[in-house]
């Protein structure tokens, strides 16, 4: 842990990153001098002292921010998060979105490549489609885009065919680090697909044939509970591909 | 949280069923296991909660003394009742899903009236006879959550005991006799061999798959719910769904259910019997 | 027949002290389908939450632009009471209840984080057997906790009576039934605030301090409960989620400078 900037930290900050805090729990007692700006993120100031509001692990950020990760199930969006959504209403200007989220997302018409007036994306009610989230602001529906910097479609839009699968926020999360989990390469072996990962804990996948995509799919959903940091990831890989269908 | 499932994701679904393969990866015949609990409710005379996937369903079962109905005086009488916990879906609240209970409720407890032996449920022949509710509660809705009713209800009734009744006749004509109760643990087991369990069989484009989950019913042209007693004997059967199934199709869905149900039937009641071995261990 | 004895040798009917509660259980994350759930057991009382949200509001004429607004409703199972009764989720008893829980929930969640939302709360009683009040908020504040809702403090509910000129914590439905006064408290532990108060009966003056008192006391130690399977609960979701990559983005947080 780098220390702060100006090596005022106060004591005790270093040894509470990591530890577990059920709301309510004093996680830091405040300095009597130096500045602490409180975000919205689980921590909150009581007297004198931050308290936790949500339980989970206390981290700290390389800018030396602490917040608390807690593994709650409804995702709540974060602004350049990818995201897959279901159209659920197409308007004259734009897509509302399901992004399982508190509230439904706003997909302009003119955010997806070559776009125009005249030039409408032919995306329909019931469409899923992957895509990133532009603004996030509390006080408004978030808004979401299909285009990157540079107006670009770069891999965002319209996910034809494939299927869905829904999972943790988290393992959405690690499915997407790098290096990814050594279940995606064991996949990878053994079936080509295709993957976008939402970081809303919805997972869309593509393959040659749709039994091969729901079983990749159920290996890659059931790699969160099944498949320990030290397991085999290829063996699992082609047991979870060989099993079921048996009495079909 | 249930999110919508996509136009395509269904496509899908129903993709994959055709080959053979069903998105948990089970074959189009087979079941879900089932986690059993019995006696999950001190108050009750006989209880059980069920999970089938993510299915979650309890069951309580109370017995009562009443007068016969004056129509059926030598029976007792069965009354079962379903209702949908808004802990499940907020669907569930307020009176939402008043109408599914209800239906599903019809539906167990013309089973149960047509198998339990109402005649052993008479305490004083006119007088006095044994009301048995059954009641259920869906906790969550994973699919196929008559079925899992239909297995806890038996399950339940068969941990029931009737208490112990003494009748004392009165000395006069008109005297009222009068009724004791005894312990529960005392009491006699009601007769659950015949009791069936209801299997669902949803058609999915031209396939049929047993025990449907939440993700494959929204999938399904109609749903097929049979009632299957010991020996696959047929007991009930009702349809829902928007779509028709084609006759030959029906044919194929009766014997998926007539195959399940005794297996179904086999399962839970060897559980049964292991857990009620067990208790009678602990006792000695 | 005398008058019962609720009390006798210092023991009560079931064989507990007065000041004693009776065994607690919870569990955290039962239900699939909600964002949050959790099972509270007291003894032979036994209750279901589930807490949906915070999403959308279904009536926009509700929505607040500042707040999360949160609905409550309480359900008892027919099978849950000695007597088998079917009541509906709108009868007296539960609107009275729906409300209790529903104020108590509102001054522990951060509703300012949660503006223009609505957070659903569903408590079911499985088992009744005295004290379903308390067991209710018990089981709404761990459904929201597993929901990853912000809550100020953690919040218990605890009753206590006065028998026969003894101060009892945690009555059980026999107790209850006796028709002594009956006080029951919700406590934040943390801010050292009750949030929630009802009394039913009359007290001496002197009594209500002390039946007050046992009832913090009581909220403490269910408190302490709570708290402890919070953590373990996280716990294992992290280990799960561990190779998983913990760590990841973080939003923004309180700067430490």
């Amino acid at each position: 842990m780098p220390p702060g900037a100006d090596g005022a930290e106060p004591a005790g900050a270093a040894a509470l990153v990591g530890r577990v805090a059920a709301p309510g729990d004093e996680v830091l007692l405040l300095p009597p001098g130096g500045r602490v700006a409180i975000g919205s993120s689980g921590l909150r100031p009581s007297g004198g002292a931050i308290v936790a509001t949500k339980s989970g692990v206390v981290r700290r950020t390389r800018g030396g921010q602490l917040w608390i990760e807690g593994r709650q199930k409804r995702y709540i969006p974060a602004e350049g998060d990818c995201v897959v959504g279901v159209v659920v209403d197409r308007m004259s200007e734009h897509f509302t979105v399901d992004i399982a989220g508190p509230f439904k997302a706003v997909l302009p018409m003119l955010s997806f490549e070559n776009a125009t007036k005249r030039n409408r994306p032919a995306i329909y009610e019931g469409d899923a489609v992957f895509a990133r989230v532009a603004q996030a602001h509390p006080d408004m529906d978030p808004v979401l885009t299909c285009v990157d910097g540079q107006g670009r479609a770069s891999n965002y839009g319209h996910l034809k065919g494939g299927h869905t699968f829904e999972c943790s926020c988290a393992w959405a999360r690690a499915l997407l680090e790098q290096p990814p989990p050594a279940v995606v390469a064991a996949l990878g072996a053994e079936v080509p697909f295709e993957m976008a990962v939402g970081l809303n804990g919805r997972v869309w996948i593509d393959a040659p044939s749709a039994a091969l995509a729901v079983r990749a799919a159920g290996a890659l959903r059931a790699a969160e509970e099944e498949l320990g940091p030290g397991g085999d990831a290829g063996a699992f890989v082609k047991r979870a591909l060989a099993g079921g269908g048996a009495g079909g | 949280m249930q999110a919508d499932i996509s136009d395509a994701e269904k496509l899908y679904i129903a993709q994959g069923v055709a080959q053979g393969v069903r998105n948990d990866g089970r074959g189009c015949h087979d079941a879900r296991p089932l986690e059993l609990e019995l006696g999950v409710v001190a108050q009750a005379n006989g209880s059980a909660r069920l999970h089938v996937g993510a299915t979650d369903v309890m069951v309580g079962v109370k017995v009562s003394l009443v007068s016969p109905d004056a129509a059926e005086p030598a029976k007792g009488q069965v009354f079962a009742t379903v209702e949908c916990s808004s802990c499940a879906s907020p669907e569930f609240k307020g009176r939402g899903g008043e109408d599914w209970g209800i239906d599903m409720a019809a539906a167990l407890q013309s089973a149960l009236q047509s198998s339990l032996d109402l005649g052993s449920l008479v305490v004083l022949a006119g007088k006095t006879v044994w009301a048995v509710h059954l009641d259920c509660l869906v906790l969550n809705d994973g699919g196929g959550v008559l079925g899992a009713l239909s297995v806890a209800a038996r399950a339940a009734l068969a941990v029931t005991r009737l208490p112990k009744v003494e009748v004392t006749m009165g000395e006069g004509d008109d005297d009222e006799p009068e009724i004791e109760l005894g312990d529960d643990s005392e009491g006699t087991p009601m007769g659950v061999t015949r009791v069936p369990v209801i299997v669902s069989v949803a058609q999915i484009g031209s396939r049929c798959v047993v025990d449907p989950s939440a993700e494959e019913e929204p999938c399904a042209s109609a749903v097929l719910h049979f009632a299957v007693g010991p020996g696959g004997r047929l007991g009930a059967a009702t349809k829902t769904g928007a779509g028709g199934i084609p006759q030959p199709a029906l044919l194929e869905m009766l014997e998926a259910a007539q195959q399940l149900g005794p297996k179904v039937l086999r399962e839970l009641d060897g559980f049964l019997a292991a857990s009620a071995a067990a208790a009678s261990a602990r006792a000695a | 027949m005398g008058r019962r004895e609720y009390v006798s040798d210092g023991l009560r009917l079931d064989g507990r002290r007065p000041k004693e509660l009776r065994n607690m259980r919870a569990q955290i994350g039962v239900l699939q389908s909600a964002d949050g759930s959790a099972m509270f057991q007291m003894g032979n009382t036994q209750v279901l939450a589930s807490v949906f949200g915070p999403r959308e509001v279904e009536q926009r004429s509700q929505l607040q632009h500042d707040r999360a607004i949160v609905k409550c409703e309480y359900a008892m199972a027919a099978f849950s009471t000695g007597e088998r009764r079917r009541r509906g989720k709108t009868d007296r008893r539960s609107t009275e209840l729906s409300l209790v829980i529903r104020n108590t929930l509102e001054q522990t969640i951060q509703l300012e984080e949660y503006a223009r939302s609505q957070i659903d709360v569903y408590v079911q009683v499985l088992q009744a057997d005295g004290g379903t009040r308390c067991a209710c908020i018990n089981a709404a504040m761990l459904a929201l906790a597993d929901a990853g809702i912000k809550l100020r403090d953690v919040i218990a509910s605890c009753a206590a009576g006065y028998l026969q000129g003894t101060p009892l914590l945690d009555l059980n439905h026999e107790e209850d039934r006796a028709g002594g006064p009956d006080i029951s408290v919700a406590y934040q532990p943390g801010l050292g605030k009750i949030v929630a108060l009802q009394m039913d009966g009359r007290l001496p003056t002197e009594a209500f301090d002390e039946c007050v008192q046992l009832a913090i006391e009581g909220c403490k130690a269910m408190a302490g409960v709570m708290r402890k399977e919070l953590l373990r609960h996280t716990r294992a979701l992290m280990a799960a989620g561990e190779d998983a990559g913990g760590g990841g983005g973080g939003g923004g947080g309180a700067a430490l400078r």
